[in-house]
């Protein structure tokens, strides 16, 4: 499955948010343009920086990462799933 | 093709479509877009996970998906409730219990549940999971695994973490901005103001946007709120709690914000509580799950803090304040504020005495229960009916009581309690939750016990040993009983006792010593008027002069329990002493009477809900209509018995259903049928522990290799051993009968040296269709080197079943004689 259809099944939208927290690489890419693909406003979080209040002030219902800090920041935040850079195939 | 009654359908219609889901209790606001989007993601995941903490809306969300879902379960939705359950031996019980799966001798209730689901298009809901997660996760594997159309639904405050989990996170409910004044936080705030009789003024709207951004959004803190609204306008509630938040001293620091936050709103609504509904509110915490008012009363009300008399208004006032759920009559508390009630309970040091109370309490109601609903000598069902309703209402005290009697050392009231609600649970063919009572009752200090309690309790537990086939734990543990019971005069527990003891002589073949028992406890029994007893002595007698081939007497036996049980009046004594006297009717030939008994007993089951004995009677009207040659009506009823086997997850009602239907293929003509239906029959029968009796698969053997040829037999055997039995039953009601060739596997011409001397033993064992447990037995290895023994061959000769093994040893003349 591509990340346009993995993010599609998962019930992203056009217009709905998704926060992005992966360090520079394929995954990275691969997250941002299926995200693109299906119409999402993305938002890139460097990993590794403070990432905790934008994570949990935005908006966005899906992120995608593999951060312990950023995926206990959703936590507290209107995150509804995370995706980890394992399940993107196919980019 | 065969004929087939039109007047009947072959498989029952069960329902429409079925759930077991409450009412909303109130409007469900907000969420549209999330339970969409659940929707959406239960059509493609098999196991979604609604995470987040306590308050935040998990479980209301979760039957909103659910309910939305009914139309696309056709085997149903079903909720299950696990905050009740602190044990994590309970839950695939609770499951079970749910599903209408009956206990089956001592096996594990998962494996009640994989027949159950196994073919089933049914989404699960399982409710507050937090507490018994890891069992959980075990429990959900294995169910998925088992069971491909299966879908789980399931909340909990910490994630299964098992592979193919979807863990979906609970938001908190969207905050207000300048550009969304209506919010879902504001709108869920504002219905529930207004349903506690508030109108809100034009005025008050950026208060109500400030209290709904300081109470993040949390379902529960919201509706707190707003059931103080008509005291407090929303200005000063957003003011006061505030200062909650500042001053917040209990609860962990570290823990998330919103967990603190809906604490500092828990704790503010309740100081605003008066003293008598705080008291009423933190004993509230001992109860397990629903409870009515007579229990509050008698647990909870005392002289000095809380008078019984206004217990009723004190309910009804936390109702009013969004802390406790009135539902039809039974109130109770959500998980999150319970845990709070119970953290007070403790602080204020009146956990220990409630615990003690609510011990006592439920003991002496259980005892009334077992008093009037099943020692009483005379006593119609109606009279007995509510008092049994009565004890299924309190399962869930009784476990948390029994609990409670383990760790604070209380033997003597957990054995009552154990005794009597083990006994009104027996009844209805639960038994494993009382073995398990008694077994970690008796492990406590007895010192203060009075023997002959102990003494009955032991009786009560051989009772539920005999049941589960441990014969020899049950003969030590009556020995015991008797040993204490001898000295005490006739009760209906010692009655008990003795019928426990005459059982396990029928049942290990002692049958003179048997009888010579019974008859003297029908006497005692007829002496004490204890009809109870007096029934079941009577039928075991009727057995045994059955085995006896007296079958006058086993008539007379027979009858006499059926009008003793009558006398008796409760019907589950009816029931089995009427299908009793069916079963000495067919021993006498006299079919038509044993129809009608039978069919009379499947009937007083069926009204009682006892699915399991109902189809052990309609199998044998099956039976009996075979013989009549009345096949049109034996395939109506044999399509109705396999949906109840398998409804209720019972895997030797399923061999008896196969056994009977391989009679009817076998006078139809369809031998091939009906060797499978036997082999399928064995294969489940095995599986369970059961001896199979072989006469008459021996008959249809020989006719098949008559017929069939030695290897066709062999090879169908074998296939009938591998399929799924639910299959083969459709088959043959179907009268789908499979014609000329069977589709026989290729079978490669391979010289048979390449296989070692154990190999060659192996293939030619199982020409005779045995099991990997049976080849074990008879060559005295391990069931686990058989298997690996049978990979190698496959490996060696190309094949992928072992059906294609027996014929290939067949053809090479290695079946042994």
């Amino acid at each position: 499955m591509s990340t346009e259809d993995l993010l599609r099944s998962r019930g992203l939208r056009p217009g709905d948010r998704v926060v992005v927290c992966l360090p520079r690489g394929e995954h990275l890419s691969a997250a941002v343009d299926g995200a693109i693909a299906v119409g999402a406003i993305v938002t890139v979080l460097p990993a590794g920086f403070e990432v905790d209040e934008h994570i949990r002030a935005s908006a966005a219902r899906i992120m995608i990462s593999d951060s312990d800090d950023a995926i206990k920041a959703a936590e507290d935040s209107r995150i509804r799933q995370v995706i980890g850079s394992r399940e993107l195939k196919g980019s | 093709m065969h004929t087939r009654g039109d007047a009947c359908p072959i498989y029952p219609v069960e329902g429409m479509t079925s759930h077991n889901l409450p009412a909303e209790p109130n409007r469900f606001v907000g969420r549209a877009r999330d339970v969409d989007e659940l929707r959406g993601l239960l059509r493609d995941q098999r196991l979604v996970t609604l995470c987040g903490v306590g308050g935040i809306g998990k479980t209301r969300l979760a039957l909103r998906v659910a309910g939305s879902l009914v139309g696309e379960f056709p085997d149903g939705v079903w909720l299950v409730e696990l905050g009740r359950i602190t044990s994590p031996d309970l839950v695939a019980h609770e499951i079970a219990t749910v599903l209408g799966v009956r206990e089956e001798r001592s096996r594990p209730a998962l494996d009640g549940l994989r027949v159950r689901l196994r073919g089933a298009r049914a989404l699960l809901l399982l409710d507050n999971c937090e507490q018994v997660v890891e069992r959980c996760a075990e429990l959900v594997a294995e169910l998925l695994a088992g069971c491909p159309d299966l879908r789980i639904l399931l909340t909990t405050r910490e994630a299964l973490r098992i592979p193919g989990e979807l863990v979906w996170r609970v938001p908190p409910l969207d905050l207000p901005d300048a550009r969304h004044p209506d919010a879902e936080a504001v709108l869920l705030f504002t219905d529930r103001a207004m349903a506690a009789g508030t109108r809100l003024a034009a005025g008050d709207f950026d208060d109500v946007a400030r209290l709904c951004v300081a109470l993040d959004g949390l379902p529960l803190a919201l509706e707190l709120a707003a059931a103080r609204t008509r005291m407090l306008s929303p200005a000063q509630i957003a003011d006061r709690i505030g200062d909650r938040f500042r001053l917040l001293t209990t609860g962990d620091r570290t823990a998330p914000a919103r967990q603190r936050t809906l604490l500092a709103t828990v704790e503010w609504s309740h100081d605003l509580l008066t003293a008598k509904e705080r008291v009423l509110l933190r004993r509230l915490s001992v109860f397990a799950g629903h409870f009515d008012l007579d229990l509050v009363e008698q647990v909870c009300a005392d002289e000095r803090l809380l008078p019984r008399e206004e217990v009723l208004d004190l309910l009804g006032g936390l109702v009013d304040k969004s802390l406790l759920l009135a539902d039809g009559g039974r109130y109770r508390l959500l998980e999150t504020i319970k845990e709070f009630a119970g953290r007070l309970l403790r602080k204020e040091d009146e956990h220990v005495w409630f615990r003690d109370r609510h011990l006592q309490v439920v003991c002496e109601m259980e005892e009334r229960c077992f008093e009037a609903g099943l020692a009483a000598p005379r006593a119609s069902w109606q009279e007995r009916r509510r008092y049994f309703v009565r004890s299924r209402n309190l399962v869930d005290d009784c476990r948390v009581a029994v609990d409670w009697a383990v760790e604070s050392g209380n033997a003597l009231l957990g054995l009552r309690l154990a005794y009597v609600a083990s006994a009104m649970l027996a009844v209805h063919g639960e038994i494993a939750e009382g073995v398990d009572w008694f077994e970690r009752l008796l492990l406590l200090d007895l010192t203060g016990v009075p023997p002959e309690v102990v003494a009955l309790c032991k009786g009560a537990l051989a009772y539920g040993m005999e049941a589960r086939d441990d014969l020899a734990g049950c003969e030590r543990v009556v020995a015991e009983a008797l040993k204490e019971q001898e000295k005490v005069p006739h009760s209906l527990g010692k009655g008990v006792t003795l019928n426990v003891a005459g059982v396990l002589l029928l049942r290990t073949g002692q049958f003179d010593r048997a009888e010579r028992h019974f008859d003297e406890v029908v006497a005692t029994t007829r002496q004490h008027d204890d009809t109870f007893n007096r029934v079941i002595a009577h039928s075991c007698l009727a057995v045994l002069a059955g085995v006896k081939g007296q079958l006058r007497l086993a008539q007379r036996h027979a009858g006499e329990a059926l009008a003793v049980a009558k006398e008796n009046g409760h019907p589950w004594h009816v029931a089995m002493a009427t299908s009793q006297l069916a079963a000495v009717a067919e021993w006498r030939g006299d079919t038509e009477a044993a129809v009608t008994h039978y069919r009379a007993a499947a009937a007083i089951f069926d009204e009682l809900d006892n699915r399991v004995e109902m189809e052990r009677c309609l199998v044998m009207v099956a039976k009996v209509a075979i013989a009549r040659g009345d096949h049109v009506t034996a395939r109506c009823l044999l399509a109705e018995c396999l949906a109840l086997a398998q409804s209720t997850g019972q895997r030797l009602g399923m061999a008896r259903v196969l056994r009977v239907l391989s009679r009817l293929a076998d006078v139809e003509d369809d031998i091939q049928g009906s060797v499978l239906a036997s082999a399928a029959a064995v294969a489940l029968a095995e599986e369970m522990g059961e001896p199979v009796a072989s006469g008459r698969i021996e008959q249809v053997l020989a006719r098949a290799r008559d017929r069939l040829g030695e290897g066709r037999t062999a090879l169908q055997w074998s296939r009938g051993r591998e399929l799924d039995p639910v299959e083969i039953a459709r088959l043959i009601l179907d009268g789908r009968r499979e014609q000329g060739p069977l589709p026989v596997p290729a079978v490669a011409e391979v010289p048979h040296p390449v296989l070692t001397a154990r190999e060659q033993e192996i293939a030619g064992l199982l020409t005779r269709g045995l099991s990997n447990r049976a080849i074990a037995d008879e060559l005295v290895i391990s069931p686990a080197t058989v298997a690996r023994h049978i990979a190698n061959i496959m490996e060696k000769l190309g094949f992928t079943s072992r059906s294609q093994i027996a014929l290939w040893a067949v053809e090479h003349n290695l079946g042994s004689a």
